[in-house]
């Protein structure tokens, strides 16, 4: 006691008071960096980071909008092609993003169940895919920038198609042949390409379900017919 | 030549002569007819959407008009049957009536379609050479063909038979009776053919059956004698031509069998569509009672069967032996099959579409002023050819007049 | 009995007729004929608000399309790109797309993936430069789409009205109707004039500038695929396509029939048709139905197609199906 007395005596409490705003500062850095590439909500620190942090947070880093592939020609501008989802991680890949998940994934280890404790990250993934209860179903268990096949070998990000053909193999099949899901451009292909819509494009892979969509206006009565009825009423009555 | 030139201009001086009544009627026709005109004017500038139809219901008044007048043409024919071929002698003072209504009556059929056209420019499209023609394909060009066939062989009967006698000489047998032979079987082929304009379209439950052509012809023979029934007592009223009771007496027996088929073939419809609950039935369900809470023809059609059901009960009793309830027999049998085959035919054809969706049909006033002056027009033609015809059946109109001679 | 003859045309009266013509008749007949034809005139009135051009010497003597020489269609392809620019404020690209060898067209129509918004109506009045009075009117589109019961195929039952908040509802399913280019087709058979055939490639096309308005076809249509033009179409100038061919998309005048033609402007020339380019859930699938390695010939073979209203006896060259 009466050592660390003479120790701070001797001027040393500036360098101590250094090394814990340093230690504050990286910890709150790193908290801060941990949020970035999250759905860009700010969500409450953890209890672990608000120990260390007093100052306010990092500001977050603008995100570049998603861009999606062309479907279909050009000149249709007059037709709405977007697909039903934006899809995020691999249009950022194309538009140049480093996405290396083991960037955090190394310092982490593997976790196989989706509900039993709090995430850091992926707060806005809910995982709601059939009967699916573990994440590492279909994410790499050491390789996060991949998925896993059933044998464990990896399935490169690219070919994450093949991901989904694991399992839905007749959809697959049908989407190979151009039945399942929509292609846009030529269907002759002497005259030019077609492009197929990638799975994720209209499926989100953590809640797959087709969502439904507000439709576009309905039919109208027509102008000149007669004893339209209130728009109230249903044209079905329950006697037919 | 030079006399058929003559004659036809003394009959046009002789249109102008007549009496105050005479001129107030035809004054009144020609009104109504131009009015017409000017609606159709008015249609043809602005399209078809100053009519109530709609892409569901893409026929209306203008070829429920035309199928109902169709029908009347044709019963000139039950004038031709009893003069011709069970040789009554007393119906040939009125057979050339009838010829003259199924004249006048067929060109407004005519003029019907043409109104009901989109491009009525366009007609020539179907006469070949220069057009193309969907014969024998189409029964729309089949159609074409018999009701022209018709007219004409209507005007030859009658322009003959009148000019024969303008000329105070007997008319060679071969030049009209093949003629009057063949016009039967035509009658019967405009409105057969008519009906089968329906009948043919497997995609329409309602009109997709066999009862409809008969129903077609019962009802005509029913609406033309009523009609020649009124005209004969206007005849008898305002000209000094003779009709005696027997023609209007034997058509009224005509009317009878012909309305006592039509309502028990109703009955047959009626129980084939009803008996059973299908969706089959929606458009006979639709006209009867209401579909989908739609119910616009629903008042018509009862009126219709009711009116139907009032004239056969006058014409079965003897209360239509009288003048005057046959006379309300004949107005309400013409009005019910006017309703029947118009709004009791056409529109639930449409009703609902083939997808099951339904909208209603009314005329709007462009389209009932254009039909009216189709009607006053052929009202106009009617009394016209009347007034030429019968001075020339009295003999007062000859080629040669004996002017010095004392009137009659 | 009784008859008036106050009121019948007695011989005296008839007598004028015979007597030559006097300057007092010449006159009152001229007085009435003057009186008869300014009615006329008045009646016929509205004929002056006629656009010039809108009927022509031209337009009369055009012949069927199938009888024009290539000279005579080119011609009338730059008279009609330049009425439409005078009307409408767009030139065009205005041309006439043959078929294609060796192509019959076939649509298939994957019921367990319609969804029923609605994007194919919308992109097919878009492509088509169809009527409408704004930009929800979907009177004259092509396609129509039927909610129905799960459990009904019964057409009699199907609201082509519905507007919930999202689709698909729970319990219904969803059925586009369009033109089905039917093979036995009701509508080439009762044309009068034969403005509707059938090409090579199994389409049904309209010539409008030969059809005369009947609407014949329309009381035909087993499956209500035709639409008619009421009126001039009113098509805003920015809403314009301007892609557009003889016998498919150009803005067709009033009076005249039309429907859809698989887009030929886009199919002849090797491209989707607009509805299936907007789907968003791939429930449709076009192509060649005699390529055997095409995706039609795929779902023909493979899945459990039907055809609607089969018992007519139309064949259409669409057709409808289940994945599961």
């Amino acid at each position: 006691m009466i050592a660390i007395e003479r120790w701070i005596q001797r001027g040393n409490l500036r360098t101590l008071m250094k090394l814990g705003i340093g230690v504050v500062v990286s910890a709150s850095i790193m908290n801060g960096a941990g949020e970035a590439p999250s759905a860009g909500t700010d969500s409450p620190p953890t209890a672990a980071a608000t120990a260390f942090v007093t100052t306010s947070p990092l500001p977050s880093i603008a995100r570049p909008q998603a861009n999606q592939p062309l479907a279909g020609l050009p000149s249709d501008t007059h037709l709405d092609k977007t697909p039903p989802r934006r899809t995020k991680g691999l249009d950022l890949v194309k538009a140049g993003w480093t996405y290396n998940c083991m960037e955090c994934h190394k310092l982490f280890p593997a976790r196989w169940h989706y509900d039993d404790r709090p995430f850091n990250e992926h707060k806005d993934v809910k995982l709601e895919h059939g009967n699916n209860r573990f994440c590492l179903n279909c994410h790499h268990p050491t390789n996060r920038n991949a998925f896993v096949d059933y044998d464990g070998a990896e399935i490169a990000q690219a070919d994450v198609v093949k991901l989904c053909a694991k399992c839905h193999g007749t959809i697959y099949r049908d989407w190979e042949a151009g039945v399942h899901g929509r292609q846009n451009g030529f269907w002759k292909a002497e005259l030019g390409d077609k492009t197929k819509l990638r799975c994720i494009q209209c499926h989100d892979p953590h809640s797959p379900k087709f969502k439904p969509m507000q439709p576009l206006a309905p039919l109208r009565y027509p102008p000149r017919g007669a004893n339209p009825l209130p728009a109230t009423s249903p044209q079905t009555s329950a006697a037919h | 030549m030079r006399d058929y030139v003559t004659f036809l201009f003394r009959a046009w001086r002789l249109s102008f002569q007549g009496s105050a009544r005479y001129y107030a009627w035809m004054s009144v026709l020609t009104l109504i007819s131009l009015l017409g005109l000017h609606a159709w004017a008015r249609q043809f500038v602005d399209g078809l959407q100053t009519t109530g139809m709609t892409n569901q219901v893409s026929w209306g008044a203008y070829i429920a008009n035309f199928t109902f007048l169709v029908g009347v043409a044709a019963a000139a024919v039950m004038l031709v049957i009893p003069a011709y071929i069970y040789k009554k002698e007393h119906m040939h003072e009125v057979v050339l009536f009838g010829e003259l209504i199924a004249i006048a009556v067929i060109v407004m059929c005519l003029l019907f379609v043409t109104v009901d056209l989109g491009h009525p420019e366009r007609f020539h499209h179907m006469i070949p050479p220069f057009g193309v023609f969907n014969f024998p394909g189409s029964i729309l060009s089949w159609d074409v063909i018999v009701l022209n066939g018709y007219l004409m062989l209507n005007l030859h009967i009658a322009g003959y038979l009148l000019y024969c006698r303008y000329h105070h000489r007997q008319p060679t047998r071969l030049f009209y009776i093949p003629f009057v032979f063949l016009s039967i079987v035509w009658a019967v082929s405009i409105h057969t053919v008519t009906a089968f304009l329906y009948v043919g379209l497997a995609g329409r439950g309602y009109w997709h059956h066999p009862l409809v052509p008969s129903r077609f012809l019962a009802s005509a023979f029913v609406a033309g004698p009523a009609l020649m029934i009124v005209t004969f007592q206007i005849i008898r009223r305002t000209t000094r031509y003779f009709i005696c009771d027997e023609p209007i007496f034997t058509l009224r027996m005509i009317m009878t069998v012909a309305m006592i088929i039509n309502m028990f073939l109703l009955g047959c419809e009626l129980f084939t569509e009803f008996y059973y609950p299908t969706a089959h039935a929606a458009a006979a369900h639709y006209l009867f009672f209401g579909l989908h809470g739609h119910a616009g023809l629903v008042p018509w059609i009862w009126a219709a069967v009711s009116l139907n059901t009032l004239g056969l009960a006058f014409l079965m009793t003897p209360v239509s032996r009288h003048i005057t309830g046959l006379n309300v027999a004949c107005v309400a049998c013409f009005i019910g099959i006017w309703t029947e085959k118009g709004m009791g035919l056409i529109i639930p054809g449409f009703v609902p579409t083939p997808l099951g969706q339904v909208v209603e049909y009314l005329p709007t006033l462009n389209e009932t002023m254009v039909c009216l002056g189709i009607w006053a027009f052929g009202a106009l033609l009617f009394s016209w050819m009347l007034h030429v015809a019968i001075p020339i059946m009295n003999g007062s109109l000859r080629a040669k007049p004996d002017l010095s001679a004392a009137t009659q | 009995m009784s008859h008036d003859p106050q009121n019948e045309v007695s011989p005296r009266t008839v007598e004028q007729v015979y007597k030559p013509m006097n300057r007092r008749t010449f006159l009152k007949g001229a007085a009435a004929s003057m009186i008869g034809v300014a009615g006329l005139m008045a009646a016929l009135k509205p004929l002056l608000e006629l656009e010039s051009g809108a009927v022509t010497l031209d337009d009369l003597l055009q012949k069927h399309y199938r009888e024009l020489t290539r000279e005579d269609l080119q011609r009338i392809i730059i008279s009609l790109a330049q009425k439409e620019q005078r009307e409408y404020g767009v030139y065009p690209n205005l041309r006439d797309v043959k078929p294609l060898d060796g192509v019959e067209f076939g649509y298939a129509l994957n019921l367990t993936r319609c969804i029923g918004c609605r994007k194919c109506a919308n992109a097919c009045l878009k492509e088509n430069n169809q009527s409408r009075e704004d930009a929800k009117d979907l009177e004259m589109s092509y396609i129509r789409v039927l909610e129905l019961n799960k459990g009904a195929i019964n057409l009699e039952t199907s609201d082509p009205y519905y507007d919930p908040a999202l689709v698909p509802q729970e319990g219904k399913y969803y059925m586009p109707v369009q033109c089905h280019q039917c093979r036995q087709s009701p509508c080439t058979k009762v044309c009068p004039v034969q403005a509707t055939w059938q090409e090579q490639d199994g389409l049904v096309v309209v010539d409008y500038n030969w059809c005369i308005g009947c609407r014949y076809c329309m009381a035909a249509c087993p499956y209500d695929a035709r639409r008619f033009n009421y009126k001039k179409p009113t098509v805003a100038k920015d809403q314009i396509n301007p892609n557009q061919s003889y016998l498919s998309n150009r803005i067709r005048p009033k009076g005249v029939v039309e429907k859809c033609t698989f887009c030929l402007h886009r199919t002849r020339e090797g491209k989707y048709p607009a509805c299936q380019e907007v789907c968003p859930t791939g429930a449709r699938v076009f192509g060649n139905l005699l390529d055997p390695n095409s995706e039609i010939s795929y779902v023909l073979n493979n899945k459990r197609v039907y055809i609607l209203k089969e018992d007519v006896g139309t064949q259409p060259r669409f057709y409808y199906f289940f994945d599961k």
